[in-house]
C-alpha cells in the first residue's frame, strides 16, 4: 500500500506542476493587468508601469512563471496585488472555514443519502422510493444559491428563526484556534454554549449545500443496491436465513459502496472548491469568498493561488477515493 | 420490517436539526454592546494603508482614523481647518505655510508636530500606492515645532482640496513597525495610528473590522458620539437588503436600486436620505474612432440621448439632467447654462449632415451595472431611428480600463460614473478631458484640447474666483460644443439608513457613502 501512495503523490507533483502552468497561461490571458489592479483604478498609467517593474510583471512570461514554480516549491504561492500579503498565508486563514461547511455538509448529506437510497431499493415503488426519486430530480434541478436565498428570506427574514449569515454573531468570540473549525474546537475547549451559536450557523448553508445533492447519491446508491440485491450471493445469505438488516448493510452494501465512494468523493472535491456562491450569501468567511474577492477585483496572483489550491483537493480527495478501494474492496488490487 | 430499523439515522439526524433549529429560536444569548454602530459593507479592503486610500471601503476606515492638516467640510465642498488650524498662501499660491494644531496626540502616544507632517511626507515619496500622486510634486519645509510651509512646484489655488486627503500618520509608528525599510507598510495594513477619534481594535478577516474610541482625541468626547462601530462584510446584495430591513445593520455601502425605494421607505425602522451628488455620469466618446472623429456626427449624438428618460424612468426620479460636464457643488459650477437637450429631429439632421448614415457603434458598459445597460438601450433605440447600429456588449470594469488603454481595441462608447472626489473642478475636468490622460484614466474619449489643456492649467493658477470661473465655464462650454461625451445624468444620492442614527449627513464628495462616524449618535 505504502508504495502506493508514495507513486500517487509523487504523480500529484507532476499534476499540480502541469495545473499550475495551465492555470498561469490561462490568468495570464485574462484581460487585466495585474500592475493596474495593484495601482489602483485611479493611477496614472506612469505609476503602474511602476508598479509592474516592482512587482517584476515587466519580465517575460517564462521567467514569471520560472520564478512562480521556485517560489511554489517553497510553498510561496506569491504576493497579492491586493493586499501585497503573501497569498498563502491569506489562503491558510480562509481554508478552515471552508473545510468545516464541507464536512459537515458531506456527514449530512451522506448520513442521509446512503440510508434512504438502502431504504428505497428494499422497497422498491414504495412511498420512499417515489419520494426520493421526486427528491432526486427536485434537488438536481435547484441551484444551491438559490435554495440559499430561499432559506434565508423564510428563515431569517421572516421567521426570524435563524441568523443570516457569518460564522459566530458579532459579539461572540471565536473558540481558541486549535483545528479552526468552530465546531471542533468549541467541543475541545468544553464550550457548549459557542458549540450551539456555531452549529445554529451552520444550519442553513450546510441545508443549502446538502439539499441539492441528496437526490443525486440517493438515486444511486438505490440502483446500486437493486443490482447487488439481485445478485446469488444476496439469495444465499437470505436462504441461510441471516437478518434483512445484516443482508442489506453487510453483503448488499459493501458490495455496492465503491461508485457511492467514487461519487461521493467527487462531490467532496466539488463542495470545497465550488462553495462560492452559497458563501457569499451566508458571509461565510471562506475560500469560496476569498476567490470571489479576487476574481471581481481581478487579483490574478489569488486567483492562481485558489486554483491551485482547489485543484490539490481534487487530487487529494482521488487519492483518498483510491486509497479507500484497495483498502475496503478485496476486488481491487493495488497495482 | 427491516425498513424500520434502517430508519433510525436519518431520523436522528432530522431531529438534531430540529434541536439545533429550536435551539436557534431562542432569544439571543449575548446582547449587543451598547452604542455599536453596525457598518454593512460589500468588499473587504486588503489594506488600512493611510497612503493607499483612494477607494471608498478603505476610506470608511481611514476617515475616522486618521485627519489631514485640513479637511472637507461636511456637507459641501468646501474647506476647514483640521491639524492646521490656519493657513497662508504665497500670492501666487505656490507656497502654503500652515499654522499647526497644539497638544494632539497620535493614537499610539506620539506627539503632533511639523515632524509628524514631514515622516508623512517623506513616507509617500516611498509608498506611491494612492494619495501621493496629489503632493508628488510638493516638498514640505519645517518652520518650526507648529509651522511648516509646503512648496509646490506650480502655483495651485486648490492645493487645500488635495491637501485634505493626505492623512497625517504617526511618526513613531513608521519608525516602530518599519520591516526591511517598508515605512510600516505592513503594520499599517492592518492596523491604524493616525490623531482620528477611532481606531482598528480588531479585525476577523472576510467577517468584521471593529473600531473603537480613541480617549485621547483632541476634539474629545463630551457631548453624543458612537463607542464602536463594526464594519460587517456582506458580500451579497441580498443579503444587505435583508440585514437592512431586519435592521440588524445601521448603515451601508450598497447602491439603493429605484425599484426598492417604496417598499424600503414603507419600514418603519428605516430613515430615507437623499439629495444632489457631485456626480455626473457620461458615455466617453472616442473621437480617434471613425465615425466618432466626425463632430457633427458627435453632437447629432448628443441630441439623440433621452435625458429626461434618464433621469426619470432609468433612476426612478432620482438624477437631474445636466448642464455640461462640471458636476453640480462644485466651484464654478452655474445653473444659468441650458441643461442638455432631447431633440430627436436636431439629432437626425446633424446624423444625416454628418455623412455617417449607416455607421455601427460599440458601446461596452460596467458588467452589474442596469442602469447603463438601460442607458444604452436608450441610445440604441434613437440610433436604431436615424439608421445607427449600437452594439452592447457588457465587462468588468478593469477590463474597460484595458481596452482603453489603445484606441485599436477601446470601443466608441463605454460609461462612466464621474463622482467628484475632490472640490477641486480644474482636476474633476482633467481627469476626463485633459490631453495627457487620454486613454488613461479617464480621458476615454481620447479628448486632445490644447485651448482647454491651457484654459484649466491657467485656471489653477488664477486666485481671483470670477478669473478662473470664466475660465472653467468657457472649457464647459467648449466641451459641450465638441460633444466629447454625453453628459447623461446627474445622478442623486439615495441611501436608507436605521432611524436610530442621528447626525448623518449626505457629503458629495470623496466618493459614494462618505461617512464620519464621529458626527453619529444614537438617539435616546
Amino acid at each position: 500500500m505504502l508504495p502506493f501512495v508514495a507513486r500517487r503523490l509523487a504523480a500529484l507533483v507532476v499534476v499540480l506542476l502541469g495545473m499550475s502552468l495551465v492555470t498561469f497561461v490561462i490568468t495570464n490571458l485574462l484581460p487585466a493587468d495585474p500592475a493596474r489592479v495593484s495601482a489602483g483604478p485611479h493611477a496614472s498609467n506612469a505609476d503602474v508601469e511602476r508598479v509592474r517593474r516592482e512587482l517584476g510583471l515587466d519580465r517575460p512570461l517564462y521567467i514569471q512563471y520560472a520564478v512562480y514554480v521556485r517560489n511554489l516549491a517553497t510553498g510561496n504561492l506569491g504576493t497579492s496585488v491586493r493586499s501585497r500579503q503573501p497569498i498563502a498565508a491569506e489562503i491558510r486563514r480562509h481554508i478552515a472555514a471552508t473545510v468545516e461547511l464541507t464536512l459537515v455538509a458531506i456527514v449530512v448529506y451522506v448520513a442521509i443519502a446512503v440510508p434512504l437510497g438502502v431504504i428505497a431499493a428494499a422497497h422498491r415503488a414504495g412511498w420512499v422510493d417515489s419520494l426520493t426519486r421526486l427528491g432526486a430530480v427536485g434537488g438536481s434541478a435547484v441551484a444551491p444559491f438559490w435554495l440559499a436565498l430561499l432559506l434565508q428570506l423564510v428563515f431569517y427574514r421572516m421567521l426570524a428563526w435563524l441568523p443570516a449569515g457569518g460564522r459566530l454573531p458579532l459579539d461572540v468570540p471565536p473558540p481558541p484556534a486549535v483545528t479552526g473549525l468552530f465546531l471542533v474546537d468549541s467541543l475541545l475547549a468544553g464550550d457548549l454554549h459557542t458549540l450551539g451559536i456555531a452549529a445554529r450557523h451552520m444550519v442553513m448553508p450546510v441545508t443549502a449545500l446538502a439539499l441539492g445533492r441528496l437526490g443525486l447519491t440517493t438515486r444511486m446508491t438505490r440502483a446500486q443496491m437493486v443490482l447487488e440485491l439481485a445478485q446469488d450471493y444476496v439469495r444465499t445469505a437470505r436462504a441461510k436465513g441471516q437478518a434483512e438488516r445484516v443482508v442489506l448493510y453487510r453483503h448488499a452494501l459493501q458490495n455496492a459502496l465503491n461508485p457511492i465512494v467514487t461519487m461521493v468523493g467527487i462531490q467532496t472535491a466539488y463542495l470545497l472548491s465550488g462553495t462560492v456562491l452559497v458563501e457569499g450569501i451566508f458571509r461565510w468567511p471562506g475560500l469560496g469568498q476569498y476567490a470571489l474577492d479576487a476574481i471581481i477585483e481581478m487579483d490574478v496572483p489569488a486567483v492562481l493561488g485558489v486554483a491551485l489550491t482547489s485543484s490539490l483537493f481534487f487530487v487529494l480527495v482521488n487519492l483518498a477515493v483510491d486509497v479507500f478501494y484497495a483498502t475496503m474492496d478485496p476486488r481491487v488490487r493495488v497495482s | 420490517m427491516s425498513g424500520r430499523i434502517l430508519w433510525w439515522v436519518p431520523a436522528c439526524l432530522l431531529s438534531l436539526v430540529v434541536l439545533v433549529a429550536g435551539l436557534a429560536s431562542a432569544p439571543s444569548a449575548a446582547p449587543r454592546p451598547p452604542q455599536a454602530l453596525i457598518y454593512g459593507m460589500r468588499l473587504e479592503p486588503k489594506s488600512f494603508d493611510p497612503a493607499g486610500g483612494n477607494e471608498q471601503y478603505t476610506l470608511k476606515v481611514l476617515r475616522s482614523a486618521y485627519e489631514g492638516l485640513v479637511q472637507e467640510k461636511f456637507g459641501a465642498a468646501q474647506i476647514e481647518p483640521s491639524l492646521a488650524e490656519s493657513w497662508t498662501p504665497s500670492a501666487d499660491r505656490s507656497a502654503w505655510t500652515f499654522k499647526l494644531r497644539r497638544g494632539v496626540k497620535f493614537s499610539d502616544g506620539a506627539e503632533f508636530d511639523a515632524e509628524a507632517v514631514r515622516a508623512t511626507w517623506d513616507r509617500l515619496r516611498k509608498v506611491t500606492i494612492g494619495v501621493h500622486r496629489l503632493v508628488a510634486n510638493t516638498e514640505v519645509q519645517v518652520v518650526d515645532r507648529y509651522t511648516v510651509t509646503i512648496k509646490l512646484n506650480a502655483p495651485d489655488v486648490y492645493f487645500l482640496y488635495s491637501l485634505a486627503k493626505v492623512p497625517i500618520v504617526s511618526p513613531k509608528a513608521i519608525k516602530e513597525h518599519d520591516e526591511g525599510g517598508d515605512f510600516a507598510q505592513k503594520w499599517l495594513a492592518e492596523n491604524t495610528a493616525g490623531t482620528g477619534p477611532y481606531r482598528i481594535t480588531r479585525w476577523e478577516h472576510n467577517q468584521f473590522i471593529q473600531l473603537d474610541r480613541f480617549a485621547g482625541y483632541w476634539r474629545g468626547w463630551s457631548g453624543r458620539h458612537l463607542d464602536q462601530v463594526k464594519i460587517v462584510i456582506v458580500p451579497e446584495h441580498a443579503t444587505m437588503m435583508q440585514m437592512l430591513e431586519r435592521l440588524e445593520i445601521d448603515m451601508h455601502s450598497n447602491p439603493i436600486l429605484p425599484q426598492d425605494v417604496e417598499r424600503l421607505k414603507r419600514n418603519a425602522g428605516l430613515q430615507f436620505v437623499t439629495g444632489p451628488a457631485s456626480e455626473t455620469a457620461i458615455f466617453s466618446l472616442n473621437t480617434q474612432k471613425p465615425p466618432l472623429d466626425n463632430k457633427k456626427f458627435r453632437q447629432g449624438l448628443t441630441y439623440l440621448f433621452d435625458y429626461p428618460g434618464m433621469a426619470k424612468k432609468v433612476l426612478g426620479g432620482f438624477g437631474r439632467v445636466p448642464r455640461g460636464f462640471l458636476a453640480p457643488g462644485l466651484e464654478c459650477y452655474t445653473d444659468r447654462r441650458p441643461p442638455m437637450t432631447y431633440d430627436p429631429a436636431k439629432g437626425k439632421a446633424l446624423i444625416e449632415q454628418s455623412g455617417a448614415r449607416g455607421a455601427t457603434l460599440l458601446y461596452h458598459y460596467t458588467a452589474a451595472r442596469e442602469d447603463y445597460r438601460q442607458a444604452g438601450l436608450l441610445l440604441q433605440d434613437a440610433l436604431r431611428g436615424v439608421g445607427v447600429e449600437m452594439k452592447m456588449q457588457e465587462f468588468p470594469f478593469i477590463t474597460l480600463i484595458e481596452q482603453h488603454k489603445k484606441v485599436e481595441t477601446s470601443p466608441h462608447m463605454a460609461p462612466l460614473a464621474m463622482g467628484a472626489f475632490s472640490g477641486d473642478p480644474v482636476y474633476f475636468f482633467e481627469l476626463n478631458f485633459h490631453s495627457k490622460n487620454a486613454g488613461g484614466p479617464y480621458n476615454w474619449s481620447y479628448y486632445k484640447n490644447a485651448e482647454v489643456d491651457g484654459l484649466l492649467q491657467k485656471a489653477r493658477a488664477t486666485p481671483d474666483r470670477g478669473g478662473r470661473c470664466q475660465m472653467l465655464g468657457k472649457v464647459q462650454e467648449i466641451l459641450v460644443d465638441d460633444a466629447a461625451a454625453i453628459y447623461m445624468v446627474n445622478p442623486d444620492k439615495v441611501e436608507f439608513i436605521r432611524k436610530r442614527v442621528k447626525g448623518y449627513r449626505l457629503h458629495p464628495l470623496d466618493f459614494v457613502w462618505p461617512v464620519r462616524f464621529y458626527e453619529l449618535s444614537f438617539e435616546e
